[in-house]
């Protein structure tokens, strides 16, 4: 969690250049002109997505819940593929210039000049590449017409594969055969305190039906996990996923496959200090910029299912994980698993 | 006890691991690059042909560069723009792009980069400085024939720097970010005196630098 808060940190200092967290929120400069609220949206939707997959990793499979009660310890990291889909994205255009009345425009792609703003308006988001910067001439200088000046937009950081984030949480199985699954993490920062918990459930049902007849090594499973993650009144993320997994038993190792909804909403709000607002004018062809408006980004997901595949190898005192899911963000994770008091095999 | 030492290398195995895997991502992180554009207006009054004039640059000027010098790891010039805002002859009557026909033999845009005269402690304006000449200069950008008509408050002039020259200004720009942007006008198609003049002439550069700085 640590290193996602720095994540969190780094993406919110190379966005915001000039800022400053205050009880009342999070407040950037007027100055600060590189996003709209919906660029910063498609610019950073593909790591809110790659957050989403992470979340909702290692949600089942790690053992296969027979009654047994037992505290384990899991720690499981993940990485996903980043598609060429989600290294780009239809950026936002300043409302001039697709008026010529208004505002010229021209830019430079793929070796050749056009003399119109191209839509959609691929920019890279922060997994992708370059930039396209488009020239705009105002054809008069009346406002607002002479604010549409030229603009250029931010590059992405060339990913290919990202790392998510790791999850460390306890898991409970109980004699109700189902695994309960907890993961939190608070930690002060500022006058305002980020929290992060989820709360998870693996319930096998396949005894209550009694479809395995005597056979002990086979379960049907279904699974249900809510994420929470808030930071003052700036920050605030909910995920959830639910699906239906099954696991087959040979000796030590199972092996399992499982099928998940999941979906995550929320937003990241800011304002901008509009201190001077009235003597230095803000001439950003983009209105939300010239006015200052706040910054208003909503979170979400590219992916909404995941198929999930794994293998789990127990020891005496552990277990380690390795699974494949295939989602918008292909993912490998592998984890381990300590059991806390009894071990795998005593009564 | 063997138990433990296996655990123990399990332990290191998957620090290891988790360690290196996201060092990977800290440092995907530890750099930004955007772009930014600069914006050059130029207005000359009672502007004569040929000619070569030079404006002054200094980026420290501009807020969003100031404020974040200290973190830039990079800066280069990635595309550059020419246009004409406004033109008025010299007997006051503005250029019509519907009608007038107006075309420069040539047109040629040279960067150079300046340093501050010897003995100013904390430059400032133009006066403060005096062209670099240890340092290349580099030609941004060169129009035969420039038919004003195809260059009046239209952008679709790009030029795109070369790599070569981009990494070459990139550490110059990084240490020294002043330059002159200097202008070189031919004579007008079918010039018969040695000079022509214009009332007014209003120009637009717009310079595209893109920025990497660093993270923390």
């Amino acid at each position: 969690m640590q290193r996602f808060r720095n994540i969190l940190l780094i993406f919110v200092s190379i966005t915001f250049f000039q800022s400053n967290l205050f009880s009342k929120g999070f407040v950037l400069s007027k100055d600060f002109t590189l996003f709209t609220s919906r660029n910063l949206e498609g610019y950073l939707k593909p790591i809110f997505t790659t957050l989403e997959q992470s979340l909702n990793n290692s949600l089942f499979g790690t053992s296969l819940p027979d009654g047994k009660f037992r505290f384990t310890l899991n720690l499981s990291v993940c990485g996903m593929i980043i598609p060429d889909e989600h290294k780009s994205f239809d950026a936002e255009v300043p409302p001039g210039f697709f008026d010529s009345n208004a505002a010229k425009v021209a830019q430079y792609r793929n070796g050749e000049i056009y003399r119109y703003v191209i839509k959609p308006n691929i920019q890279p988001t922060i997994y992708g590449g370059s930039s396209t910067p488009i020239f705009s001439a105002p054809q008069n200088h009346n406002y607002p017409d002479s604010t549409y000046k030229t603009i250029a937009y931010p590059e992405g950081l060339h990913i290919d594969f990202m790392a998510g984030l790791p999850v460390l949480q306890s898991i409970i199985e109980t004699p109700l055969r189902n695994e309960i699954r907890f993961r939190i993490y608070v930690e002060p920062t500022g006058d305002e305190t980020f929290v992060y918990f989820t709360i998870g459930l693996n319930q096998r049902f396949d005894h209550l039906f009694d479809l395995f007849g005597l056979d002990k090594d086979k379960a049907l499973s279904f699974h249900f996990a809510l994420h929470r993650m808030y930071w003052g009144d700036f920050f605030d993320l909910t995920s959830y996923a639910l699906g239906i997994n099954a696991m087959q038993r040979w000796g030590n190792l199972c092996g399992y496959l499982g099928f998940q909804f999941e979906n995550m909403n929320g937003f990241f709000k800011a304002i901008r200090d509009t201190t001077g607002f009235r003597e230095e004018i803000v001439d950003s062809p983009f209105p939300e910029l010239r006015e200052a408006r706040p910054i208003i980004v909503s979170l979400s997901t590219f992916t909404k299912f995941q198929l999930k595949g794994g293998f789990t190898l127990s020891f005496l005192f552990g277990f380690l994980n390795l699974e494949l899911s295939f989602a918008t963000q292909p993912m490998i994770s592998a984890g381990f698993g300590l059991f806390i008091g009894k071990n795998r095999y005593e009564k | 006890m063997r138990n433990n030492k296996f655990k123990k290398i399990l332990y290191f195995l998957i620090s290891w691991l988790l360690t290196s895997c996201y060092s990977d991502v800290i440092n995907s992180f530890e750099q930004f690059s955007f772009q930014i554009p600069f914006y050059f207006y130029v207005n000359y009054l009672d502007k004569s042909i040929p000619d070569t004039s030079k404006i002054f640059a200094n980026l420290t000027n501009y807020s969003e560069f100031e404020k974040n010098r200290q973190r830039i790891a990079s800066s280069e010039i990635v595309q550059f723009n020419y246009w004409i805002d406004s033109l008025v002859f010299s007997n006051n009557v503005a250029f019509n792009p519907n009608v007038d026909s107006l075309i420069i033999e040539n047109v040629r845009f040279v960067l150079i980069f300046a340093k501050p005269k010897v003995g100013k402690i904390n430059p400032k304006d133009s006066t403060d400085f005096e062209e670099d000449t240890t340092l290349p200069r580099f030609v941004l950008g060169e129009f035969h024939n420039l038919d004003v008509r195809d260059f009046y408050r239209k952008p679709h002039h790009i030029k795109i720097i070369s790599n070569e020259i981009s990494q070459v200004l990139t550490e110059v720009v990084r240490s020294r970010p002043y330059f002159y942007l200097e202008s070189e006008y031919g004579k007008v198609l079918g010039q018969t005196t040695d000079k022509k003049y214009f009332a007014l002439v209003n120009v637009r550069f717009d310079v595209v630098i893109r920025f990497t700085i660093s993270a923390f």
